[in-house]
This record gives structure tokens, sequence and C-alpha cells, in this order.
């Protein structure tokens, strides 16, 4: 039996079916190819998947498909706008915040969501907004230094 | 960011030393990198394990029956299915393998020996039916007792893993299989004369807990094994070559019946080496004729990957008032996991490495028990026993008021120092990192307040060469396709990319570096070992020259000379009174002849010899015994920083995982063998929150053995940071731990027991 | 002459720390030490190959492979071996 969700993904509208027991996660990644969130652990813990949802960063694998009727949904794969790289992505690549790559998609939605909260975070604040995030590669310190200058170049857009 | 540079080499580059954009790094940010996970072939189905409960069983029966009755489960597998492996040891360039123990590894025959161990697995149309599937599968077991403390699993009358295991030794062979996989010794002069001849020994035991890499990517791969025989995997893995040899052992099946596709890789640090759930997708995929994708949960990461060693360690090391180290002598015994194959070699190596030690004496035990198997993690083995090492090496520092970098200064190894395992170093940056610790502002700077205490610590790692290969296209437009055997875990791509660049003169920008499958390049090891910028660079190197001399001979058949006469200086080609840019010769070349094509394959067999200095400063709460880093630097020998911002991403990358095993990772086993801790949430692996900025300093003494004196620098880091913690830790509580991880509860314990 | 660092744990068979022995290549320098010492190949060599548990140091280069070249004071060193993170 599967449900039927309405939804707004990345500025457009969106239907799918979907089992109860399914996650976002997984609907977007497995049913609408929008592979950009990844699995890193399937319980919220490390972030990867992380997507906005409502304006509020989320784990999508927490986050069950059904529940997402009527809401609004951002991923990475609407984060570049008109083939422009969004502030926070083009100051993770110029400043080398990645490694492996495969947390940065999280981290990009993260750091999206809190500029546009607070658009001049001091350290203190990032670290804490980001903590829900793992990354096993950088030890941080560049991924700080990005979204510091992603909030001094351009005030993130609304 | 505050990066110090100490540079000895003299040469100017135009492309080394710079930070261009890294050419795979629009794909990752926009969400477009393709990891394996992200594949969804036609008619995929999906794959699920069955793993053991218990820490060691007998397997008296597995019954598949009522799995395969579901609608939509398409096979099932046990190790019965894979062929019966041979008793052989391959070298996998970084380290060997016998396939009997890894045959066993990926299903267990027989026994299982570790909980999580696979002993089955299911195939299904989707991944949920295949774990309701695989909860039907009935295994009975007959419970063993269990053995999870290596020194317990050392005993006489310790439950045997094997029981044909006898050590292996150089020494007699002993008569009687033990748990004891295999015993190292090292001498070097005398140590009784050596401590006699000290003023103040210190001797001390430590122990260490299991931890993980950690890499935030699942093991994950997609197999399909086709009508006409050829099986191909798109896997995650630091090395595609080296999945293959293990694939086609396994499976005694020709390599050239498979191909290994490497995609984008989420993470390895040594841990995505062997192979585990891709032997089985192949299996499955046979069985049911379509492609099969198998992804581990995390929690079945944590359980039946990796780790790397648990450990105990005795050190004892003298020195004379003045400040020279006389003998030291090491007693090592680390956790194989349940198959042999650990890194107590590299870790009786690297104990004493640091320091010109006229007399020592270094016995280490690989010792199997009831943990999965270990696999290695960024500098191997050298962690544990700087921990010991560095430890005592600081309580002489203390003892003799002695400051500690001064201390380590007078003993450092230098060009010219005899190992205590043999040989001898050629030019090494230790002194140099030290000096540079020593000159940076964090050391001049005064750490105030109760509770605080600064520590630091010296870390060794060999580094490896081995073999890679690249082949070079030059494209009409002036750009040269690079295509390059190593998978890209942190920017490699953009690393051996510029390196081809600066050979013929062109910009970064202007190559277009690919990692291709194991059809598409030549063999190439895996990416570990802090090998792939100084030896894949090596081989791009070599590109690069076979494409400037036929550049030069296309150059002489345009302008009618010979090739003698004709120069090239920084991409411009002269000859003949003419001259052509790197980009206009090729557009010509193109017009006028066949393509030009270069090749670089090499094997460099060399460590090319890392060293690190870290510097902690820290404060103890007392009434949690949680320590907060206040401030951290970290110097590090790169011989030549091709990418340095990539050089410091490593630097810090791995300063922050020896900081999670300093302070709080930590496998929890339970009495009856099971890890109690098996997620993100309960293994503490440090967030951002917890870390502060990690101050680099670049050290570059280039490595002689490298055109640009590359020296890899991807793992030394890792290897100080738990040593100069404890440090920090003693200066500010006068309590000196020696177990890993110093986490609050222990911490805590210790200051209200008064230690 | 190339100098052998003998490992401790054989040197009973040898009574010492270093030997000096003749060879072009590693191989030809454990069928002399063999000659010298009987039982020392087998410690060392596994079917004709160097025991997997082993890699050579030989002066400056590490390597598997008993052809290795050796010349005059060259070190000889049996070393375990090194798995890379």
């Amino acid at each position: 039996m599967k449900t039927h969700v309405s939804t707004t993904i990345n500025g457009e509208a969106v239907e799918f079916l979907c089992q109860p027991r399914q996650s976002l996660l997984e609907i977007l990644r497995d049913e609408l190819s929008l592979t950009g969130c990844k699995e890193g652990c399937n319980n919220g813990n490390c972030g990867a998947c992380t997507v906005i949802l409502n304006g509020l960063p989320v784990d999508s694998c927490l986050v069950l498909a059904v529940e997402v009727e009527g809401a609004n949904i951002e991923t990475v794969e609407g984060v570049a706008q008109q083939r422009q790289l969004h502030p926070v992505q083009q100051c993770f690549l110029e400043g080398a915040a990645l490694q492996c790559g495969i947390c940065t998609p999280g981290f990009i939605m993260t750091s999206k969501a809190l500029l546009e909260k607070h658009p001049a975070p001091d350290e203190e604040e990032i670290r804490f907004s980001l903590a829900g995030n793992l990354c096993r590669c950088t030890g941080y310190d560049k991924i700080v230094h990005a979204v510091q200058a992603a909030a001094e170049s351009a005030p993130a857009p609304k | 960011m505050s990066t110090e540079f100490m540079t000895e080499h003299s040469t100017e580059y135009k492309v080394i030393g710079t930070r261009p954009v890294r050419h795979d790094g629009s794909d990752k940010v926009t969400g477009k990198a393709v990891y394996t996970d992200d594949l969804h072939l036609p008619n995929m189905a999906f794959g699920a394990f069955v793993r053991s409960p218990h820490a060691h069983a007998k397997i008296v029966s597995i019954d598949t029956s009522q799995a395969e009755d579901m609608p939509g489960v398409l096979a099932t597998c046990t190790s019965a299915d894979l062929p019966d492996p041979w008793d052989k040891v391959d070298d996998l360039g970084e380290g060997c393998v016998n396939y009997a123990h890894l045959s066993g590894n990926v299903l267990a025959r027989g026994k299982a020996l570790y909980k999580g161990h696979a002993v089955a697995a299911v195939v299904a149309t989707d991944s949920h039916l295949a774990e309701e599937a695989a909860s039907r599968i009935r295994v009975e077991y007959e419970p063993l007792p269990a053995t999870t403390w290596v020194l317990d699993a050392m005993k006489e009358d310790a439950p045997l893993l094997h029981d044909d295991l006898i050590t292996h030794t150089l020494d007699d062979a002993p008569a009687k299989p033990s748990n004891i996989e295999s015993h190292i010794r090292f001498e070097k002069g005398n140590i009784e004369e050596g401590f006699a001849a000290a003023d103040v020994i210190v001797e001390r035991e430590f122990k260490t807990a299991t931890v993980h890499q950690g890499y935030i990517e699942p093991h994950v791969s997609v197999a399909s094994w086709n009508e006409d025989g050829r099986l191909k995997i798109w896997t995650a893995t630091q090395g595609s070559f080296v999945v293959r040899q293990q694939m086609a052992a396994l499976l005694k099946m020709p390599i050239s019946q498979i191909t290994i596709v490497p995609c984008e890789i989420g993470g390895g640090f040594g841990g995505k080496i062997s192979v585990y759930e891709q032997p089985v997708a192949a299996v499955l995929s046979r069985k049911c004729g379509r492609p099969v994708k198998i992804i581990m949960r995390r929690d079945e990461v944590f359980e039946a990957t990796g780790p790397t060693p648990g450990s105990f360690m005795r050190v004892k090391i003298g020195a004379t008032k003045e400040g020279k180290l006389t003998a030291g002598e090491a007693w090592l015994a680390f956790d194989a996991g349940a198959f042999p194959g650990g890194v107590i070699g590299p870790g009786c190596m690297c104990v004493f490495s640091c320091y010109d030690l006229p007399n020592a004496a270094v016995d280490g035990f690989d010792v199997v028990l009831n943990k999965p198997k270990t696999q290695a993690y960024r500098a191997p083995g050298s962690t544990h026993v700087a921990f010991a090492a560095e430890s005592v090496i600081d309580e002489l520092a203390v003892q003799l008021d002695i400051d500690p970098i001064e201390f380590r200064l007078k003993n450092a190894a230098v060009e010219g120092t005899r190992r205590v395992d043999g040989p001898v170093y050629p030019r090494v940056g230790l002194v140099e990192c030290l000096e540079a610790v020593k000159n940076s502002e964090h050391w001049k700077s005064t750490l105030s307040g109760p509770n605080r205490g600064r520590g630091v610590a010296c870390g060794f790692w060999f580094n490896a060469g081995l073999k890679s290969s690249v082949t070079a296209s030059v494209n009409p437009d002036g750009t040269v396709t690079l295509v390059e055997g190593s998978t890209d875990i942190g920017g490699t791509r953009t690393s051996i990319a510029m390196q081809l660049a600066e050979t013929l003169g062109i910009s970064a920008e202007d190559v277009i570096p690919q990692v291709a499958d194991t059809d598409s390049v030549g063999f190439t090891d895996v990416t570990g070992g802090s090998r792939t910028t100084f030896a894949t660079g090596l081989a791009a190197h070599e590109a690069a020259l076979d494409i400037q001399r036929q550049m030069m001979e296309r150059a002489a058949q345009i302008w009618e000379c010979d090739t003698g006469d004709v120069e090239v200086r920084e991409g411009v080609y002269r000859g003949n009174d003419e001259s052509l840019t790197f980009s206009e010769l090729a557009l010509k070349a193109d017009s006028v002849g066949e393509a030009i094509i270069g090749r670089g394959a090499v094997d460099p067999q060399v460590s090319t010899n890392a060293f690190a200095v870290h510097l902690v400063d820290v404060e103890v709460d007392p009434e949690t015994g949680k320590v907060t880093i206040l401030r951290y630097t970290a110097s590090q020998d790169a011989g030549t920083a091709i990418h340095p911002s990539y050089v410091e991403g490593q630097i810090q990358g791995g300063s922050v995982q020896g900081i999670g095993w300093a302070l709080n990772e930590e496998y929890f086993y339970d009495d009856d063998g099971h890890v109690r801790n098996a997620s993100f949430l309960d293994y503490r692996m440090p967030t951002c929150y917890d870390v502060p900025m990690i101050e680099t300093i670049i050290v570059e003494v280039p490595n002689p053995d490298h055109p640009y004196g590359v020296r890899g620098v991807g793992e030394v880091s890792i290897v100080p940071p738990p040593p100069a913690i404890a440090s920090a830790i003693q200066r500010a509580t006068g309590i000196r731990l020696t177990d890993l991880p110093m986490s609050p509860p222990k911490l805590w314990r210790a200051i209200n027991n008064g230690e | 002459m190339a100098i052998v660092y003998i490992p401790p744990q054989i040197q009973k068979l040898t009574g010492a720390a270093q030997v000096e022995v003749s060879g072009s290549n590693v191989r030809e320098i454990i069928e002399q030490l063999e000659q010298r010492f009987p039982g020392i190949a087998a410690r060392l060599c596994d079917n004709g190959q160097l025991s997997p548990a082993l890699q050579l140091s030989v002066d400056q280069v590490m390597t598997r492979m008993l052809s290795t070249k050796v010349e005059s004071a060259t070190e000889v060193h049996f070393l375990p071996v090194i798995g890379g993170g």
C-alpha cells in the first residue's frame, strides 16, 4: 500500500508514491534520483543526508517521506542557481574545505541554512551549528573558514 | 589561515606550491559527483547480510529455505557458494593477504569468529525485503568461549580461534597452536649496558582501545556478473586493482574477466583495501542474473570492517642526566582481530623511530582474538607505539627537568641514524619540524590559568612508493587529458595533475585528470601509504617527459631541423629561430602527425620518511574529567608541498582523527564480546564543536628520491596527538594517563583517586 | 661483500648479528647464507620466494624481490612487511 505525497523540491512541484516505512532520504535518492544527499549512517548521527525542510536543516534519513506532504524541500541539487555556485559552494571550493566529498552536500545545506538565519555568525556559532555534520577528512578547520568566508563574501540570498 | 612554511627547496616553481581549485571540486559541492551508492542500474537487486550474533560460535546449520520462499527474494548465498579458497599468501603491495583467511572473513566457514561476522546473504528486489529475508535465514550456532582482550588471548588456556595457527616467527616454530600469530624481535647494541649507563630510567605500561577508521561512506558495491562470464564491480575502494586481484583469487577466475570501476570514494584511511561485500555481491549477481547492490549499515561497518588494533605495550627508556638517551626496550602486543595479519610489524619498527637510540630491544606479538579482522588505519601501528614511547620520553624530560623540545632535539633521528630495526635514514626532516615548533608563536606564547597544560610529541611514518601508472594525451587546444589508476580520496587528481603541468610548463587547469577503471589504465597500487602524490605524481612526471620528447620531435619536423636543435623551457619550444608555446605546438602537431600520448609507469621502492611534531594546549575540567583542546599546532615535513591547501588538509584531518583517538574513540566490549557502541552516536568521533582551528607549519625538506622533492603527507599527522595530549594533561593535572582513550570517566576517576 | 643484518631470532644459526656475504643479488646472498648456515633459507623464504611476512631493505630500497641487486658494502635487512593506511 503506497501513499501519495505532493511536495515542493528545489522550487518545483513534485509528487511521489511511497511506503509508510520509507524515509525522505530513500525517496530523494532512489525514487527521485536526487543522489546529492548521502547515506552515511541512516540513523541521524552523521548529517550527510541533510536537506532543508521548510527552512530548517534536517537529517532526511530521520524524516518519513509521508511527512513531507505540502512541505518545501531544498536539496544540494538546487543550491546553485542559473549555473552560478552559491557563495557557500564557492567558498568550499576555493578554501579546499572538502577532501573525499561525501559529507560535503550535508555541510553545504547546513551552512546555507545557518547563513540564512544568521548572516554573520562567529566561530562558536558556526561550530555549534555544524556539530551535527560529521567530517572525517578535514578536521573541520577549512570548513569553518569556508563558512566564515561565505558569510563575509555576500549576504546569503533569502 | 596562518600557515607557516619552513622551506629548504631553492627551485622556483610555477604550478607546484600554488592552490588551484581541484578538478573534481565543482561536482562535489553540487552533489553531482557519483559515489557507488548513487548508481542505479537497470533491473538492479539489493543484497543484505546475515551476521553472527555471537563473538565465537560453531555454525551447526544454515537454513535459507524460508527466505527463499518469500516473494521477491531472488537468491541466497553462504560460504559454500565461494570456491574452496587457495591457502595462498599474496602480496597486495600494501601488505600480504592469505586468501583462505580472506574468504573466511567474507563469509564464515564452520565458525563465526566475531560478533557481526558475515554468515550468509540474500538478494531481493528491494532493500527492505532483503533485510526481512535475511532475518528469516535460520542459523543454528553452538556458542564457544570468546576473548576480546589481547593479553587474555595470549594465555595458554585461551579459547583458540584457529586450531592450526602456529606462531609465525623467525625463531624455532612452537609445537602447539595458539592465538599468537607472530612474534617479531629487533635488537640493536646492548640494552644491559645501555640501561647501566642511564641516570634515569622510566618504564610504563600502556593500553589502547580498538578504534575505527570512521569514513562517512559505508562500504558499498554494485556487481554485475554477465552471461558471458564477465564480472563488473563498481565499488568504493582505495585500490581498484587490488580489489580485482582479491576477487580473482576468491572467485578463482582470471583477472581479465573482471573489471573494477572505482567510483568516488567517501573516505578510506586504510579501511577500504580489503574486500568485504564485493565477492558476495558478485556471487549473488551470478545466482540471480541481475546487477546486485550491497550497502552496509553503519552498525555493520563498525562490527565487521576495519577497525585498527587495540594494544598492550610496555616501554622502558633510559637517559643520562645530560639528556642523552642510552637504551630503550619495548614489549608490544597488538590485536590482529579474528584473522592473522595485523600491524605489529610497523608498530615494532616505529616505536623508537624518532630517536638515535644506541641500544634497544623490541618484542612484538600479533594476536588473534574475537574481534573483527583489523586493518590499516593511517600510519598503522605508529600511533599506538608513539603514545607509549613519546609518553615515556616526556616523563624523562620532566624528571630530568629538560625542556621537552630540547630533549627531543638532543636525540632526534637525522640523516645517518640507524633505526632499531636496522636501516639507516637518508635525509629526513625531524629536526626541522622540532625547530619549526620551537620557533612558533604558539610555543613562545605563555599558557596560564588553572587546569591548563601544554604538550608536545613527535611522530614518524615510512610512507610507501609502489606501482603507479598513467597515460596522458595531448589535445589540439593545448590541454592534456591525464588518465590515472589512483582513486582520489582527498584531491590527488589535482596534486598529480599539477606535477604533470609543472613538467610541461602548462597550467593546472590545462590538465584534465580522470580516474580510470582497471581496463583503462595500467596497474596502480592502492591510494594508501601516503604514496599517491609521491608515486602517481612521479608517473605523471614521467608521462610529461614522454610528451615533451614527442613534442620536441614534432617541432623539429615542423621546423625542418634536428630534434637536437629544439629546446624547451617553461613550456615554450624553440629551434631554427622559431618558437611555439605548448598549446600552439599542440595544435600544429595535431595537424601533421599521429596523436601525442605520454606514458608513465613507476615502481619506486623507497620509503619517503615523514616526520611530524605537534603542540597542544588543553584545559581539564576537574568536575567532569573533560579535556578541551585550547590550541593546536602541527608541523610536518612534506618534502615539497604540491598543493599547500590539501597538505594542510591532510595535517588537520589526521590531527583531528588523532584527537578523537586520544580523547573519546573506543569500541566498548561487553563480557560476551559484543561491541555495545556500533553507531556514530555512541562511537564518539570529533565534531567541529570539539576542536579548535588546527594551525599548520609545513616544513619542506625535499625528498631526494622525487624530482620535485615530494614525501607524501597523508598519514603521519595522526601519530603525535595522543602522546601530545597525554603530556598536556599531565602538565594540567599532574596525572599521567596511560590508557587510551583519555575519556572523561577515566580522567575523572584518576583525579578523584588522587593519583 | 654485502653486509647482511641477521634478525636476532636467527642469530643462533649464524652466531653473529652481521655477516658479510658475496653475491650479486639477494637470492644469491641467501644461497650463500644457506651454505654457511644450513637451515637459514627456510626461515627467510617460502617456495623460493621471500617469506610473505618479510620485506627487504637493501640500502634505501624497500622491496620483496629476491632479484634485487646488491653491491659491495650494500646493507641487506630482513624486515616485517608494512601495510599503509
